[in-house]
Order: structure tokens, then C-alpha cells, then sequence
């Protein structure tokens, strides 16, 4: 058969349909095997239904995905992003499922959003994957309906900026709305129960590719019930009479509201179980012990029943706890079942102190539980006989402890004979201990630890430890007992508590282990606030249009627009703000941002206050007792209520301010002394039932509430405020000393010498001269005495008329340094030759700029460089570049880093601080030469120190040492 | 008046300053620093760019009208130029968007070439620095040799005191020399600041 043109043409059509059918087919293979599989979307459990977890099987490693992507959205076909999960391409995901919760707060809305619909790049015009929501709140207003909204902006923004939004100006009670625009703010959305959202996840690839999204599937959060908890300890105190509880709380714990505490029928756990299954009501088969608030789980987590003689019949009991959540939804504890103790069982009750953080800018507080605590770490063998060790400890203590020496005495754990007492009088976390020859080090060493300080520490005050061979470490490491003045005190937790002023609840801050004796507490000044979105309003036409999100759902309400409101799509908040806190009647009042509002407030205060108690005063007659004290109680309350609006100095220095910004200033003032006020309690337990609480720190029967104090003066830097006042002076005295004609002898320095030698050969040679600042900014001193060289370099340049080009690595250094060279050009007669272009912006990237001046320096053959200032690893590259070219090289720096290879391939070399010098040295002022001078002298003195230091320790005396800043 | 106003600026600024290494206080490390200098000098180093910018564009012109050597050159600049800040302007500067693809494409692998370059030239200062012309140039050849054989393992083959000579040699003479440098450069560091704040260094301000 022969091969004619219609045959070849038929055949390669078919070659060509096939391998397009196989590309083709190889390709839709690849575009499936690029979505992620086994997607899903579900309820996350345990929860208040705010909250839907996604699960996926991530793709193979050999897609080389560096994220992926979550989208959500409230319809199929509009998804918007949501999160990035990034994963290693080199390594993929070692799980087979990845997993994303969504039940924390997310964007709706932010300022660096895009401002309308924008799709997510590469899709298609119908595709369904947005980038974030546009930050437009007509939009975030359709999925108010869907979102829990917070309001998040800067505190004085939202104190200044918020504008007034009424609901109805004509209504008899003003209904009003604090109001920011889009770009004040950024609006933050939970999910809500019972909602539908739809999810899609999609991977990235290496090459930024968006592969293709996974199917979009929804999901609806419901609140569960919540997680048991996970222990319930219970004592019975014998001698007390006191019934003791303890728990523990499950890992999701934000919708927890209270507990009860339930005695059953004896029963074994195992019973329990079965039972508990079936979701038993206590009311009918249990007793009610105990019951109370858990606080999202930040409450006390113990209680205590006193039982009085009736506790004998609780040592064989059986205990069951219940949590309930703010939904009404419960859960059961395992059985517990009681240790019988005493009193003596207790762990001593905590002596605690309250310090303020010592030279912060007033945002930190130490509660402080316990002398200085030191405890040894790890210990490594120095020699093949295991008798030589580094032992390495740390010392646990406050700013404000002091610990001089440490006394580390170790002895044999089987004779108790003393092996080596060590004192430590340079804390460096490490000593060096020398065990007696032949002893067998895999017996152990037992070690007591003593110090002394101040605040004084009892000499009595002793931490021991155990240290015990590792077989499979082959070294000795320290037992999990700590013994603080012989009582084992690893298994006790300091628990600490604070309580705002305007608040009874103690909330626990931290839980602590015996190695730590205190805690540093964290009370930051108010810089956001936080508020919930309580509609969207915008104008259309001349209506303004609100929509508002109530328990019902979110209603849509229209009014004509009034003259002079804003128009633009805003958030409304509530307008009201807590102000001050009165602590002799125990008011918290609160204020409005808008004058007309905060009178209103105020004088309705007041009026519900006098109504009130016109009632009360109604209800005395025929009350019984009990009702009659409590009657009285509340008007009480009421006439303390009435005292702090008519009478409160605060409060009505506010009120009487004429301009709500001052009045605004005040707010914020009051509120910040009285939030950041705070009172502390140290629990001490074994966390199963044995906790004793601190006793309060009272004064006239009040709680003291601390404040930490914004320090003005950094307490460490008395030493360096002194010494820079002496170089002060001592440069002052120089000055001084030269301006009277003193002349002072300065060591020749070869590279400033040599300068002008090198100006001279490029004049002689008829080519240009480079001078290079480095990378260094405006703020480097490299650069600024980088600029008085440059000064006279082109001084000598103008003069001999030789051309200088100045590149410059930052652009604010090169208006000066043009300002300089055209002042040099001035000052010898020559404005003439001065061309601005010769010193110019070349770039800030470091290899970018080698690559220019590289360039610049082979196209003009260059016969000078000067490379003078902050230098990194650019330095080698151009300056063997200058060297190849022949040039002559003078360069200088305090980059250590830079100085060898400066050395080896320049002619010249200006180390250090001879670069300081330079414009001192070539301008012989006077001025220059004293402060050269007085360096020089400053420099003895350190030196005199430092021998003088190094002396003084090798007789273990520290008290230079410890003077001199470590920073 | 040219020179003292900036003068004055300068050494108050300066003042403002040495408070604020000395003082943790609130006002100044959070409503000074934080609140008022940093957003500042954010706003500020733009404008500042902007100088640069018209530097390289009047620079390039220049160049091009004289048609000084290599003179083509410079609209490569102004082409770049261009297309970066199109890019940066229209697709925005995020992942994935054409200013990063330049940017991860073209200037990141120009610069590891130009750093790779380095190995190359820092063996050929080190062939420089280790010619043993005079004894203090063989102690630092040999002090080389010991520090570089100690970081492979053929250094503990040859002897196993190799890498704590070589540690001794890092930790003692060459940090005392390093020390002795730093303290050097601190001090005229502190002498340069005080210069400035006593108006005696004015180099700053374009000449003496």
C-alpha cells in the first residue's frame, strides 16, 4: 500500500485525535485527582452551636500543595475566603484527614478587604469562589440574619469617630445608635445555631495554582450538650465536718453555665456507667449537695459543704457531678467516690504578696507566693569516671527578689555523707561538681539547695531534690519530687484568681506548679473596643434603610432621611459605655458617647432610682421580718444608687462639661482606673479535693485592688545614665580644652592618609571616583560619619575636578548626601562642576545594588572606590570587582563581619570606631579632636573596669559585676 | 536660620529619644513610640521613596539624552519601572498576583545569583588572606586551617582535639579581638550621638 498525501494526512489526523483524547483523558484524570477527597462538613460536638468542623483527605505529596483554602459562604454559589491551612510541599500532610473548625470569630468585614465582589483568581466569570467579603456593609448587612457580628476598632476611634444613628427621630423615647463606617472598623462574625453555610476547600499548589474546588456541601450548627466532665474529686474531712470537691472542666468548656453536685446510691463505677447511659433524672434518685455558677469555666472549680456531724454518713458515698449548659443541657461526671482525710492533710495555706513589675510602662502586676525558688535541671558526665559534672539549674524569682549566693550541698543518698558543697556567687545556671573518686555514681546524689537575699530568706528555707541514675539518658537526672523544707511539694498547684472591682466573681488567671513562685499578671491599657453589631443602616434615595437584629430575626425598617445624617452604609452600636465604678456604694454607672444621651441616662438614673424606692417604701407596710430587711436592703441600694449620680465628684465633673470631647477624655480616664483595678487569691491544692484559699487582702473590711504603675525612669540603666554623663563630661572637658588651643596628638591612621594620594592618582589618571555609604540608613552612626568623609573627599574632588559618583542604597540618605557634595563644590569655588546626577538612587535591594555599582564601576573604569559605612554581604562582591578592575580601595566600617574581607581585598582598612575618627582626623576641628580625645580616655577607663572586675570575681566578690548591665 | 532650625529639630528629636531609651513609661513607649512615631515614620517613608524615584528617572534621562555609554540600558530601567508598578498598581502585590510572580521569578533568583557569586569570591580573598608573606599571616593561615578542618569530619579523624581548638581559637583570641572592636564601635557610637545632640557633627545637614 502506498503512503499518498490523503493516506499520511488520514493517519495523522488519527495520531493527532488520539493524543489529544489521551491528553485530554490524562488531564481530566489530574483535574480529579487534584480535588481533595472525602470532604465533609459537620456539627462540631459539645458545643452552643456556634461552631462546624470540615474534614478532608489532604492530596498526595507529589501535588506539591503549599495550603489550602476554606471558603464559606451563606449560598451555593457565592463563597468568599475564609482561612489558609498551610502545609510543608516537601513533606505533605502525614495525616490522612485534615481537619478545620470553624467556631471562632472570622472576618466579615475589614479595611484591607476589597471594596466590591471581586472573584478569586483564575475563575471563570460564573465561577463561585470570591475573595474575602467586600468590605461594603450593604453587603455585610444580608448576612446579618447568618452572623453573630462584633464590632472591633481602635477605643478612640470608636469614643471619637462614632457618629449618632436614631431609630426614630419622632418617637417620644429616643432610640439611638452609636454608628462607624466600614473603614473604622472591623466587623467579626459567629456563626449562628440553626443557620445553613456552605463550604468548599481548595488546594494551592507550588505554582500558586488554584486547583479545583472540592464539591460545596453545608452545614447547620446545633448546640449539643456538653462534654462530661472529665474527674470529680471529693474529701470527706473528718475533724472539720467538710464535705471538699474538685473537678476538672472538658476541653470545650465556653458554653458551660453551672454545675450541681449530686450524692447517689452507692453503686460501683461500673454501674454508674450503665446507668449514666441512659440519661438519668437526679432530681428523683439523688441528693442535692452543692450547686453553683462555672463561668464559661473561669470560676472557681471547688467547692466546700460543711456537713457538720452528719459527715460520718458521707465516708462510703457516692458523688456525681452535673454541668449544665446556658441552654439547659447537661452532662454527668464519672463516679467519684471520697478520700477520707483530716485537716492535716492540707497543704499550708498561702502567704502571698502583690509587687508591681518593676521599669515596665505600667501594664504588669506579680502575685508572688514563695521565697525564691532554685531547682536543678539536667546534669552532663565531664569525664569518662562520671566524677566530674556540669549540674545545670534555674533560679524561678521576681524583678524585685534579690538572690546574693546559692549554697548547693550534695551528699551520698545512702549514708547521707556530704559529697561536695558548692557556693555559687556568679549565677550562670551552671556549677561543676566533683564527686570523690571510686564513687558510684549510678547510686544517685541527693542535693539541698540554700540561698540567701533579699527580701531576707529564712535560713531554715530549704528545696531538695533527688538525683537519680537514667539508665537510658546514662546520666543522673533529678527525681519528680521537689521537697520545699522537707515536704514534697511537686504535686501542689498554685492556683491564682483575680476579681475586677465591679465584679464578685474571682476568675482564675493561672495554674501554677511548686517550681514557679509567682506569676507576672498581665493588665494592658484599653486600646480596643469591642462591641455587638446591633443592625446595618445606609441610605437609598431619601429613605435611610436600618436593618436590625433582634431575637426575633432581623427586622428591615425604612425612614426619610433627615438633613445633615450620614449617609454611608454604617454599623449601629450601642451607644451606651461604662464609666466609673463607685466603690464606697458600689455603683457601676454607666454613660452615653453623645451628650443629649448621657443627660438623659443620668436623669433617668435617678428617676428609676426614686421610683424604686417609692415602691419599696409601699411594700413595708405588713411585711414580715425576713421581707422587711430585705425591703430596707434595697432601698439601701437604691438611696446609693441616687447618692453616686447627685453626688459623685466624677460623675458630675462630666456631666458638667460643655464639650463631649473633654467629657469623652474623662470617660475613658474612669474607666481605665477602675478596670485595671484588680484583687488576687492564691489557691493552693493537690487538684483532687485538698485546697486551701489565701486569706484575703483586706483593709477596713474592703478588698485591695492593685494597679500596676507606668515607671518613668528604667531602674537597670542608673549605671549606663552614669556612665554616659561621665563621657559627657569628659568629652565637654575636651572640647573645652581644645577650643583654649590645647593641641592633642592623634596615631597616625594609614587609610585617612592615604586619601588624598588616592584622589590624586584618579585626577592624574583622568577617571572617576566611587564613594559607596553602604546599606546602612539615615539613622546608622556608620552613615553619618560616613557623610563627614564624604564631605571632604568631594571637597578634594571639586577641587582637582574630578568626577565623584556617589550611589546611594536609601533614599532618604541621598538628598543629604547631594546636599553634601554640592556644598563641597560651593565651599572650593566650583558650583560650576557640580552635577546632581553624579549622586543618585540606585536601590535598596542588597544584591540589586551590588549588581549596579559592579556595573558602574567597570563601564568608568574606575580609579578610586571608597566604601565607607554599614556594610553586609554585598561588601566582598564589589569591592573584588573594584579589585579587578585596579582600582585603589580605602574602606570602612563597624560591621565586624565585613572588616576581614575589607582587609584582604582593599588597599586600605578603617576598623571600627577609625571610621568615627575620620571626620575628626581629616578636618583637625578642634571640637573633633577633643571628643577623639575624650573617646580615647573613656576607652581606659571601661579597660580599667574590666580588670578591675575580672580581679574583684576571682575573690568571688560581685559586687562590680552585678552593678554592670548584662544588656 | 538655614542650618539652625534643622539643628534645633535634630537635637530635640535626639532628646526625645535618650528619654525614651531611659524611660519605659507609657507615654513614651506607647503614645510617643507606638502611637505617634511609628505611624509616622511609615507615612513619611513613602514620600521619601518618592525622592528616589525621581533621582533614578532624572539620573536615566540624563543618560539617555547625553548618550552617555550604555545608554540603551536605561530603558530597560524605565520598562521594568513600568511594568512593576503596573503590575503592583492593577493586580495588587499579594500572593499570586503578577508583581509577586516577577517578583519570586525574577528578582529573587537575580539575587541568589549574585549571593552565590560570594562562595566564589570569598575563595578568592581567603587564597589572598592565607599567602604566608609574614609570620602574622601564617598564624593566620594556620588558625584558618585548624578552624576549617575542625567543622568536617575528616578534622576529628585527623585529631580529636581538633574541634576543641578550634572552639579555643573562636572563643578566645578571635572574641577578644571582636570585643575589643565592638567597644570601639560602641563608644563612637555614643561619641558620634553626643556630637550630634551637641550640634558639634553637622555633616548630616549637607557639609560642615
Amino acid at each position: 500500500m502506498r503512503l499518498d498525501k490523503r493516506r499520511l494526512i488520514l493517519i495523522l489526523l488519527s495520531v493527532f485525535i488520539l493524543g489529544l483524547t489521551l491528553i485530554t483523558a490524562q488531564k481530566q484524570e489530574n483535574k480529579d485527582e487534584n480535588v481533595v477527597a472525602d470532604f465533609s462538613v459537620s456539627d462540631v460536638p459539645a458545643d452552643d452551636g456556634s461552631g462546624l468542623m470540615l474534614s478532608w483527605k489532604p492530596l498526595d505529596r507529589s501535588k506539591r500543595i503549599i495550603e489550602y483554602r476554606v471558603y464559606r459562604g451563606i449560598k451555593p454559589d457565592q463563597l468568599f475566603f475564609l482561612e489558609t491551612i498551610q502545609v510543608n510541599p516537601k513533606s505533605g500532610v502525614a495525616s490522612d484527614v485534615m481537619y478545620y473548625y470553624d467556631n471562632s470569630a472570622s472576618e466579615l468585614s475589614d479595611p484591607s478587604f476589597p471594596s466590591k465582589l471581586k472573584l478569586e483568581k483564575g475563575q471563570p466569570e460564573n465561577g463561585i469562589l470570591y475573595r474575602q467579603p467586600p468590605r461594603d456593609l450593604k453587603f455585610t448587612a444580608t448576612l446579618l440574619e447568618h452572623f453573630q457580628m462584633i464590632s472591633l476598632s481602635k477605643r478612640n476611634d470608636f469614643y471619637r469617630k462614632s457618629k449618632e444613628v436614631i431609630e426614630d427621630p419622632e418617637a417620644d423615647e429616643i432610640s439611638s445608635y452609636a454608628a462607624l463606617k466600614a473603614n473604622q472598623q472591623t466587623v467579626l462574625g459567629m456563626l449562628k445555631p440553626g443557620q445553613k453555610y456552605y463550604y468548599t476547600v481548595v488546594a494551592v499548589d507550588e505554582r500558586q495554582r488554584l486547583l479545583p474546588n472540592s464539591p460545596v456541601l453545608d452545614g447547620t450548627p446545633v448546640p449539643n450538650a456538653p462534654d462530661e466532665s472529665p474527674a470529680l474529686h471529693s474529701v470527706v474531712m473528718e475533724d472539720t465536718g467538710e464535705l471538699r470537691f474538685e473537678w476538672e472542666y472538658p476541653i470545650y468548656k465556653g458554653a458551660l453555665n453551672t454545675y450541681r453536685i449530686w450524692q447517689v446510691a452507692n453503686m460501683t463505677p461500673e454501674t454508674w456507667q450503665t446507668i449514666k447511659a441512659t440519661s438519668p433524672n437526679l432530681e428523683g434518685m439523688g441528693r442535692l449537695i452543692a450547686q453553683g455558677a462555672v463561668g464559661s469555666g473561669s470560676l472557681p472549680n471547688y467547692t466546700k459543704v460543711d456537713m457538720g456531724e452528719e459527715i460520718a454518713s458521707f465516708k462510703d458515698a457516692s458523688f456525681v457531678m452535673e454541668l449544665v449548659d446556658y441552654y439547659g443541657a447537661s452532662s454527668l461526671s464519672p463516679l467519684s467516690q471520697p478520700r477520707v482525710l483530716t485537716s492535716s492533710a492540707l497543704p499550708p495555706r498561702t502567704d502571698f504578696s502583690v509587687e508591681d513589675k518593676p521599669n515596665d510602662k505600667g501594664d504588669r502586676l506579680t502575685v508572688v507566693w514563695d521565697n525564691p525558688i532554685v531547682f536543678i535541671v539536667k546534669t552532663t558526665s565531664l569525664n569518662k569516671d562520671n566524677t566530674r559534672l556540669r549540674v545545670n539549674y534555674q533560679l524561678n524569682k521576681t524583678d524585685n527578689q534579690e538572690v546574693d549566693d546559692i549554697w548547693f550541698s550534695f551528699s551520698d543518698p545512702e549514708t547521707g555523707e556530704e559529697l561536695s558543697t558548692i557556693k555559687e556567687f556568679y549565677r550562670d545556671n551552671s556549677i561543676i561538681l566533683k564527686l570523690p573518686k571510686g564513687y558510684d555514681f549510678k547510686k544517685g546524689v541527693k542535693s539541698a539547695i540554700r540561698m540567701s537575699g533579699k527580701p531576707e530568706i529564712p535560713q531554715d528555707y530549704v528545696i531538695e531534690q533527688d538525683l537519680e541514675y537514667d539508665p537510658s539518658m546514662m546520666a543522673l537526672l533529678p527525681g519528680k519530687a521537689l521537697y520545699r523544707n522537707g515536704r514534697d511539694v511537686s504535686r501542689i498547684y498554685n492556683v491564682v484568681y483575680r476579681r475586677y472591682m465591679h465584679s464578685p466573681a474571682w476568675r482564675m488567671i493561672m495554674r501554677n506548679t511548686s517550681f514557679d513562685n509567682s506569676l507576672d499578671v498581665s493588665i494592658p491599657y484599653g486600646s480596643n473596643a469591642q462591641k455587638l453589631v446591633q443592625g446595618i443602616s445606609y441610605a437609598e434615595g431619601d429613605s435611610l434603610i436600618m436593618h436590625l437584629a433582634g431575637p426575633a430575626g432581623v427586622e428591615r425598617k425604612a425612614r426619610p432621611l433627615v438633613s445633615g445624617e450620614r449617609k454611608a452604609p454604617v454599623t449601629l452600636m450601642s451607644h451606651e459605655v461604662d464609666f466609673t465604678w463607685d466603690a464606697e456604694n458600689e455603683v457601676l454607672v454607666r454613660t452615653s458617647l453623645f451628650p443629649d444621651r448621657a443627660k438623659e441616662m443620668h436623669e433617668k438614673s435617678i428617676a428609676d432610682a426614686q421610683a424604686r424606692i417609692s415602691e419599696l417604701e409601699a411594700q413595708k407596710e405588713g411585711a414580715d421580718e425576713a421581707t422587711l430587711a430585705q425591703i430596707t436592703a434595697e432601698i439601701t441600694r437604691q438611696q446609693g444608687i441616687l447618692k453616686v449620680y447627685n453626688e459623685n465628684k466624677i460623675v458630675q465633673d462630666a456631666l458638667n462639661t460643655r464639650s463631649n470631647g473633654s467629657r469623652l477624655r474623662k470617660v475613658l480616664k474612669a474607666s481605665d482606673d477602675y478596670m485595671r483595678r484588680q484583687a488576687f487569691m492564691v489557691v493552693k491544692t493537690d487538684s483532687k479535693g485538698l485546697f486551701v484559699e489565701s486569706l484575703p487582702q483586706m483593709e477596713n473590711e474592703k478588698y485591695i485592688y492593685h494597679t500596676p504603675i507606668s515607671n518613668w525612669f528604667d531602674q537597670n540603666k542608673w549605671v549606663t545614665l552614669f556612665t554616659t554623663l561621665l563621657f559627657f563630661g569628659i568629652v565637654v572637658a575636651f572640647v573645652t580644652m581644645a577650643k583654649r588651643g590645647k593641641e592633642f596628638y592623634i596615631r597616625p591612621i594609614a587609610g585617612l592618609q592615604e586619601i588624598d594620594n588616592a584622589i590624586g592618582r584618579a585626577t592624574e589618571m583622568g577617571r572617576p571616583m566611587l564613594y559607596c555609604m553602604g546599606n546602612g540608613s539615615i539613622s546608622d552612626v556608620a552613615t553619618i560619619a560616613s557623610m563627614g568623609i564624604l564631605s571632604l573627599v568631594a571637597k578634594r574632588a571639586a577641587e582637582y575636578d574630578t568626577k565623584l559618583i556617589v550611589p546611594c542604597y536609601d533614599f532618604l540618605v541621598m538628598p543629604i548626601a547631594q546636599e553634601i557634595v554640592r556644598e563641597a563644590h560651593y565651599a572650593v569655588g566650583r558650583p560650576d562642576t557640580y552635577d546632581r546626577n553624579n549622586v543618585f538612587y540606585l536601590t535598596n535591594v542588597q544584591f540589586a545594588y551590588v549588581a549596579g555599582v559592579n556595573g558602574i564601576m567597570i563601564r568608568e573604569r574606575m580609579a578610586t572606590n571608597f566604601f565607607m559605612g554599614m556594610f553586609a554581604a554585598e561588601a566582598l562582591l564589589m569591592t573584588e570587582t573594584g579589585n579587578a578592575v585596579g582600582s585603589v580601595q580605602i574602606a570602612g566600617t563597624d560591621a565586624i563581619t565585613q572588616i576581614p574581607f575589607f582587609i584582604t581585598t582593599c588597599d586600605y582598612t578603617l576598623i571600627g570606631e577609625e571610621l568615627y575618627a575620620a571626620s575628626a582626623y581629616l578636618n583637625r576641628e578642634p571640637m573633633l579632636l577633643g571628643t577623639l580625645k575624650a573617646q580615647d580616655y573613656f576607652k581606659f577607663f571601661i579597660f580599667s573596669i574590666v580588670i578591675v572586675g575580672a580581679i574583684l570575681s576571682s575573690f568571688q566578690i560581685t559586687g562590680l559585676t552585678t552593678l554592670l548591665p548584662e544588656k | 536660620m538655614k542650618k539652625t532650625i534643622p539643628l534645633l529639630i535634630v537635637i530635640l528629636g535626639g532628646l526625645v529619644w535618650v528619654a525614651w531609651a531611659f524611660s519605659p513609661h507609657y507615654v513614651l513607649q506607647e503614645v510617643f513610640y507606638n502611637q505617634f512615631y511609628l505611624p509616622w515614620a511609615y507615612a513619611s517613608s513613602s514620600f521619601g521613596m518618592l525622592l528616589g524615584v525621581i533621582s533614578l528617572t532624572m539620573m536615566h534621562t540624563n543618560k539617555i539624552k547625553r548618550r552617555a555609554p550604555k545608554w540603551q540600558y536605561s530603558y530597560f530601567f524605565f520598562g521594568s519601572f513600568l511594568i512593576t508598578c503596573i503590575a503592583g498598581f492593577v493586580g495588587g502585590i499579594q500572593k499570586g498576583s503578577l508583581f509577586m510572580w516577577m517578583f519570586e521569578n525574577v528578582q529573587m533568583p537575580m539575587s541568589a545569583t549574585m549571593f552565590s557569586l560570594l562562595a566564589f569570591y570569598m575563595a578568592s580573598a581567603a587564597y589572598k588572606a592565607f599567602r604566608a608573606r609574614s609570620p602574622e599571616a601564617t598564624v593566620l593561615l594556620v588558625a584558618a586551617i585548624v578552624v576549617m578542618l575542625a567543622q568536617v569530619p575528616l578534622g576529628v579523624k585527623i585529631s580529636r582535639h581538633l574541634p576543641a581548638i578550634s572552639q579555643w581559637i573562636l572563643d578566645v583570641p578571635n572574641l577578644a579581638s571582636k570585643r575589643g572592636i565592638m567597644l570601639g564601635v560602641g563608644l563612637g557610637s555614643v561619641a558620634t550621638s553626643l556630637k550630634i545632640l551637641l550640634g558639634i557633627e553637622r555633616s548630616y545637614l549637607g557639609g560642615d
